[in-house]
């Protein structure tokens, strides 16, 4: 029933985003009026399945045809495409099952055209009379008139846009691949975007970066925008554990509420956004009814989460026995299996949604619930997510439409890594044979059921609305408002209940009880007002007008307090411990900003953009009062010129732009400041906190991308192609105050320049398309080359431990003294020692300089997706995710060489190399590692039932899908560091973006889920 | 182009000018410095300087008790670990840019800024009128004195400093610095009859004139000193900040464990109540180690004696050595309820002050000092944990602050 394929075509097929991940099933504003005949809903569709009986008892087809239009690639309904009979005026739009019916038709048989923005063309000869019609579609590798969001009002087509939009359908993302959170639908799968997760802490998250390191004092992280209004992108909230705080905001919304997120990258793409966006801006558009009658899905979610191979992972320690001489080695792992109280366990996940959706002409809806529970890889990490949403649009004539969206999200979670030092991995990599007749078993300072007292809770109630009003008063006018707000009330505490025995348990004072509490919340308000006007000049060439207005507020109000020593171990409030302590604090930054933009069309084939956006910022110096950020952007769709002859190469858009924008200081960065303090007789007082500077104004990135998107063979093949080169001028830099003037901290100063320069390949295509069998496959893949170019009179800023900022090297690299010969004598005592100089030539480590090591963020990375279709309803799908180029200092490894002391190489003591490092106490060096890899993210099977059998339900689609994530590491470049194996190359802690240490983090973790989803 | 965005932003730059009321942020939490030019702000200013002095010292006290004989560590955290394995080193964070509640002890930026402080509540001061100020002498003596001791912790502790961002100064250079700040104390504290900040400055007085050799001087302001005199640096449970450090991390934190050389001291038999002391009876925090408690300070909110008539009086053992320095030992141990002593020679003399020292001034921040003084060996090889010592004696010049002075060059 598929339009077939003209042969196998064993060529890379690529695009813009992975095969059958973009957005095609947006809803097109074809005029449903002269449908004629259209009829949608499983209970008119059902009835209709039937032969008819005649006046005259002879049974006859009825007069029409009905079917489902579906994706090629995802198997998935696809809503709003036009279905029409050649020859006829009867025709209609697919409903939100992507089903249609023609009534009235003549004949034996009829073609079918199916037009949907983003496939190709289908025609398709049918019987009349036949109910149960399939139309495939092909997603086209490009999509020039595909609208997106970019910050004037109306609908913007993809062709205008002079810059790289990286866009996922969430939609189909979460039904092919185990997605527990936003930043799983993001990782790896648009090319510039690197998502860096560090852990296998449920409940925590990663940091995003777009297009590399563009600050060295300021958040890296894009804006997050839901449904036109600005959100809380915090990924470093929750209680302060162990590295920070590593819960991650974005990561709050739910995925199955998520339609498409878009991205749009560097600064030539964010002008209009201003200041704050010049890390870039991620925009999450959540799910919309569609028209036809109310369509319910019901989806159940029923997996685990387990810790691949701990036996063959988790290290075993070393010690040398005094008594003996001996090396005595001790399996924490081992050990605790073999006394029946495994330190891991498999968790189970659970999740259910349920959806009614639909709509008419004049009113769409789009209403949903959702649980989630998951359980993590030890028995006291677990994650209870509680969502809702109501997305509401009223089209109240043809000129104004009103959408009102509401999400409430309560997401409860009990984190696994408790708090600094009392941590389970700290006690298992750090533990030593020495201690095994201790109390702690051979754990460093305490047994893992000791550790699993300590709560450690991140809790969040959660309300974002926003409501968009768009309005044509004219052809030739179109405004809009986004009004909204996003209101999170944050509850993070820490527990060290009284222990029975008091301080005399593993915890010391603070098994006397102990309570850390901290409410916080956030609120973000948007206020967003475009016009666009449109206007043509003369034939052949128009323009865009655009004007703007935008106003954003945040603001945190913090209440925390602490409770030590509790009189009994059922007291765990703060009010019953002996000594408490509060403290508030309130944090405010607002943003006031205009922009005017003018495009220019030529035979709506070349596009030219200018723009400027001015902004003013509260966190601005005294001295400084606003700035501005022009911009410029040309495409041409070159296929479409008449001179075009280049048969192979179907479609090509050239494109280009060039634009600023920017990124506020701290909120109080800029003003001398006093904070409270408590003094002698517990008075208060003021203690200097900030030296302030009054010329503080905001950092400036600018940035030139060209590229082009081309369809290829017939637009089997696409490839999106962007290079960039970025540059941060008036880098704020944070300059160390003297600390002999008495003000403490640093200085936050415009002197720094950084620049990002890198390319961005995206692919898609088609490997093989006959019959029933399609194999679908994509990649991506980018570079980033990333730079200080200046830090004005500063050469070298540190960037803790051995990371540095220094002018013409990464940001935050690794500068180290290098030892590269060591010479032992017979007891494995270092004789000698020699590091490498500035000139690569070996000198005595004593006064040898630190020297560049490496970076810590990926210098490269992409993924490699394939989909394979069988059968018209089986559904193959593996991606494999990589990240290279990037080095980390792994804190576990390192301290056990030469802190701890318990790795058997150091015991053996016959590696020069680590004898060197250990002697000096170079602990963080001897942990230094490569951590490229690549993992089979996702790997999955989703089977489509089929619909005579889930029919006998009611249903009217229904799949199942079996899905892994994290389940095998394809390839890591360091599996071992002296001996000592690498748990996890990704481990990192995410509680700051610049740096490449990590310690004692829970490993990633496998899943397993098994999805079934029902479509009523 | 040029024009039409030149025009644009002359547009956009009119408006935005008009938008500063939607910009207005509230600041409850914090006090811009303008606010502090207000005779009314007089006693916080300096009951910020005294509060960040005695955060500031407690850190001294415990940081300086790790890196000689008094403590020893009983944990495996690096930043405290440094200390007791005498591995300072000029880009230590500890050292030189954390602050006085920093995990491991902050040291020259909460010096600094309570010196700083000090000196600027002085400066603040001293330019209200008379009459807006109630007790403004006393307040004054009080920013001078403590300046003073903040200046004497740098001289003493430090191998250089820089004050304000001054140059490298030498000990002498930045101890003279404390003396003239005391000489200004003393004045306003007998100006303002405040006996308590008097006592304070002449004991500092005192102490620094030892450092600085200046024998009779010292013995002349430590002979002023009354009987009895104590100034204590005073600490509570009402936050991090106010906390003993030296109980939270002895008994709370049990990360340091009282050496064994100060364990069980006595005096011809009897227990020396000037080093209490007592068996844990467990492990510390590194699971390894034996954790013995110090009993000076057994609560939270246990003071740190800061200025003493016993210290006073063993600056004038020290400054006049002989039958006055046995008198001043005897003077001091009679308060204890100790036998006198009862060597005569000169070396035995020299040796019981420096062991008077040790034991009474234990824990409070002067250890450091006679080691360097007296040239007392610090310890070496392995540690109680067989890790080796580093070198650290006194404490380097900060890297941070000889990278962002202006006026000290790299």
């Amino acid at each position: 029933m598929r339009a077939a394929a003209p042969g196998i075509i064993a060529v890379f097929l690529l695009g813009i985003t992975p095969p059958g991940l973009d957005g095609h099933a947006r809803e097109t504003t074809t005029d449903r009026g002269g449908a004629a005949g259209i009829e949608a809903g499983p209970g008119a569709f059902a009835a209709l399945v039937r032969p008819v009986r005649s006046d005259t008892g002879v049974l006859r087809q009825p007069a029409e045809v009905a079917g489902t239009v579906v994706d090629g690639s995802s198997l998935r309904p696809i809503a709003g495409a036009q279905v029409v009979a050649e020859g006829t005026q009867i025709g209609g739009l697919s409903d939100g099952r992507g089903r249609f019916r023609l009534t009235g038709l003549a004949g034996e048989t009829v073609t079918l055209r199916v037009v949907m923005l983003g496939y190709k063309d289908v025609e398709q000869a049918v019987q009349v009379g036949d109910l149960g019609v399939r139309v495939v579609l092909q997603a086209t590798a490009i999509v020039l008139d595909q609208i997106i969001v970019t910050g004037t009002p109306g609908e913007t087509r993809t062709r205008t846009i002079g810059n790289a939009v990286g866009k996922l359908d969430a939609a189909e993302i979460t039904e092919v691949a185990p997605t527990a959170n936003v930043q799983d639908i993001l990782s790896g799968r648009i090319p510039g975007v690197t998502v860096l997760t560090g852990q296998g802490n449920l409940g925590t998250g990663g940091v995003t970066q777009v297009r590399g390191l563009a600050t060295v004092s300021l958040t890296n992280e894009p804006l997050i925008f839901v449904d036109g209004v600005r959100v809380n992108n915090d990924p470093r909230a929750g209680p302060s554990i162990r590295g920070g705080r590593q819960v991650s905001r974005i990561n709050d919304f739910s995925p199955e509420d998520i339609e498409s997120i878009e991205v749009i990258k560097g600064p030539a793409a964010a002008t209009l956004y201003g200041t704050e966006a010049s890390n870039g801006v991620i925009q999450i558009i959540t799910k919309r009814g569609n028209r036809g009658e109310a369509q319910f899905d019901l989806t159940v979610r029923q997996g685990a989460n387990w810790l691949s191979d701990p036996g063959g992972r988790l290290p075993t320690n070393y010690w040398t026995d005094p008594a003996t001489g001996q090396i005595v080695s001790l399996n924490l792992f081992e050990q605790e299996e073999a006394l029946g109280d495994p330190m891991f366990r498999t968790g189970m996940v659970q999740g259910y949604t349920a959806s009614l959706s639909g709509g008419s002409q004049s009113f769409r809806y789009y209403l949903s619930g959702q649980y989630d529970d998951e359980q993590g890889i030890v028995s006291y990490n677990w994650r209870k997510r509680y969502s809702t949403r109501i997305n509401l649009t009223a089209t109240v004539s043809d000129r104004l439409d009103v959408t009102s969206n509401i999400g409430f999200v309560r997401n409860h979670m009990r984190l696994g890594q408790a708090a600094n030092g009392w941590d389970l991995m700290g006690q298992i990599h750090w533990g030593s044979p020495s201690r095994a007749r201790g109390s702690t078993r051979g754990f460093l300072r305490a047994t893992p059921q000791a550790v699993a007292t300590i709560e450690s809770y991140a809790e969040i109630d959660r309300f974002t609305w926003s409501t968009n009003i768009n309005h044509r008063p004219f052809d030739w006018l179109t405004h809009r408002l986004n009004v909204g707000a996003d209101v999170g009330d944050e509850t993070n505490s820490i527990l060290f209940p009284r222990h029975p025995t008091g301080d005399a348990f593993f915890f010391g004072g603070a098994s006397l009880g102990d309570k850390n509490l901290e409410r916080r919340r956030s609120t973000y308000a948007t206020f967003d007002w475009a016009a666009t006007a449109d206007f043509d000049v003369t034939e052949g060439i128009s323009t865009a007008t655009s004007a703007g207005f935008q106003y954003y507020s945040r603001r945190f109000e913090l209440n925390s307090a602490r409770g030590r020593v509790f009189p009994a171990p059922s007291v765990t409030t703060i009010d019953g411990a002996a000594t408490t302590f509060g403290g508030e604090d309130i944090l405010e930054n607002k943003t006031v900003g205009l922009y005017v933009q003018e495009q220019l069309s030529i035979n709506d084939r070349v596009f030219l953009t200018a723009a400027v956006r001015g902004d003013d910022n509260s966190a601005f110096g005294v001295n400084y009062d606003f700035v501005t950020y022009p911009k410029f952007s040309a495409t041409w769709i070159v296929n479409e010129e008449s001179f075009w002859n280049v048969g192979w190469l179907n479609a090509l858009k050239l494109r280009s732009a060039w634009g600023q924008a920017g990124q506020q200081p701290d909120v109080f960065a800029a003003a001398r400041l006093y904070q409270p303090a408590t003094g002698p007789g517990d008075a208060s007082v003021l203690t200097p906190e900030n030296i302030g500077n009054p010329d503080l104004r905001p950092e400036k990135g600018q940035e030139l991308e060209i590229g082009f998107d081309a369809g290829l063979l017939e637009d089997r093949i696409g490839i999106a192609f962007t290079y960039y080169d970025q540059r941060t001028k008036d880098a704020i830099v944070q300059r160390q105050v003297s600390p002999s003037s008495g003000f403490p901290g640093s200085q936050f100063v415009n002197i720094g320049e950084i620049r990002n320069r890198g390319f961005e390949l995206g692919m898609t295509g088609v490997l093989m398309q006959q019959g029933q069998l399609g194999w679908d496959l994509g990649m991506t893949f980018s570079t980033n080359s990333n730079e200080v170019v200046s830090l004005g009179d500063l050469s070298t800023l540190s960037a803790g431990g051995l990371q540095q900022h220094r002018e013409g090297y990464p940001v935050a690299a690794f500068f180290f003294k290098n030892v590269v010969s060591a010479t032992l004598d017979g007891s494995g005592n270092v004789t000698e020692s020699l590091c490498e100089s500035e000139s690569g030539s070996p000198v005595p480590c004593a006064g040898a300089p630190r020297v560049y090591m490496g970076r810590p963020n990926p210098s490269w990375q992409g993924n490699v997706n394939t989909t394979l279709n069988l059968f018209g309803s089986l559904r193959l799908f593996a991606n494999v995710e990589f990240k290279g180029g990037h080095h980390l200092t792994s804190g576990d490894i390192g301290a056990a060489h030469v802190l701890l002391r318990n790795s058997r190489a150091v015991h053996e003591r016959t590696d020069p190399i680590l004898m060197a490092l250990a002697s000096a106490r170079m602990w963080r060096e001897s942990g230094y590692m490569d951590a490229s890899f690549a993992k089979l993210r996702e790997v999955s099977a989703s089977y489509t039932l089929p619909e005579d059998l889930v029919a006998h339900i009611g249903a009217s689609r229904t799949t199942l899908t079996l899905a892994g994530r994290n389940l095998l590491t394809v390839w890591q470049a360091t599996r071992d560091i002296f001996g000592r194996e690498v748990l996890d190359p990704e481990n990192r802690l995410t509680s700051s973006e610049l740096t490449g240490y990590f310690q004692t983090v829970l490993p990633q973790y496998a899943s397993f889920v098994a999805t079934v989803r029902v479509q009523f | 182009m040029r024009a039409y965005n030149a025009t644009t932003a002359i547009f956009l730059c009119s408006i935005l000018a008009g938008c500063d009321a939607l910009l207005e942020v509230e600041l409850p939490t914090r006090v811009p410095a303008e606010a502090l030019d207000d005779p009314a702000m007089a006693a916080v200013l300096v009951g910020g300087a005294v509060a960040d002095f005695e955060c500031a010292y407690a850190n001294y006290v415990a940081a300086t008790a790790l890196l000689t004989d008094e403590l020893i560590i009983s944990t495996e955290f690096i930043a405290p670990t440094s200390w007791d394995l005498r591995s300072i080193t000029a880009d230590n964070g500890n050292l030189g840019t954390a602050g006085c509640n920093a995990f491991g002890f902050g040291l020259f930026q909460p010096l600094s800024t309570a010196r700083f402080q000090a000196d600027d509540a002085h400066s603040r001061i001293e330019a209200f009128p008379d009459g807006d100020v109630p007790g403004k002498g006393a307040l004054l003596a009080s920013a001078s004195a403590y300046s003073g001791y903040g200046l004497t912790l740098l001289g003493e502790g430090f191998c250089r400093a820089s004050v304000d961002q001054s140059a490298a100064l030498q000990p002498r250079d930045v101890l003279a610095m404390a003396e003239q700040r005391f000489d200004v104390a003393v004045q306003e504290a007998q100006s303002a009859g405040d006996q308590d900040i008097l006592g304070m400055a002449r004991v500092g007085r005192a102490r620094v004139r030892l450092n600085l050799g200046d024998m009779s001087g010292a013995a002349s302001d430590a002979r002023e000193v009354p009987e009895g005199f104590a100034k204590m640096s005073t600490y509570s449970g009402a936050n991090a900040r106010r906390e003993n450090t030296l109980w939270v991390y002895n008994h709370r934190d049990i990360m340091v464990s009282v050496d064994p050389r100060f364990r069980d001291l006595a005096v011809d038999g009897m227990p020396d109540p000037r080093v209490p002391v007592r068996d844990g009876g467990r492990v510390g925090h590194d699971g390894l180690t034996a954790l013995w408690l110090q009993l000076k300070y057994p609560q939270v909110g246990s003071p740190i004696r800061l200025a003493s008539w016993e210290e006073a009086q063993l600056i004038i053992a020290e400054a006049e050595g002989g039958q006055s320095a046995v008198e001043a030992i005897d003077r001091v141990r009679a308060s204890h309820g100790l036998p006198p002593f009862a060597g005569s020679a000169a070396d035995e003399i020299q040796a019981e002050i420096l062991e008077a020292r040790k034991r009474g001034l234990y824990l409070e921040g002067h250890r450091l000092n006679d080691m360097l003084r007296h040239g007392v060996e610090f310890d070496s090889g392995l540690n109680h944990k067989g890790v080796p010592y580093g070198n650290t004696t006194c404490l380097p010049l900060p890297e941070a602050e000889i990278l962002s002075n202006p006026n000290i060059s790299s």
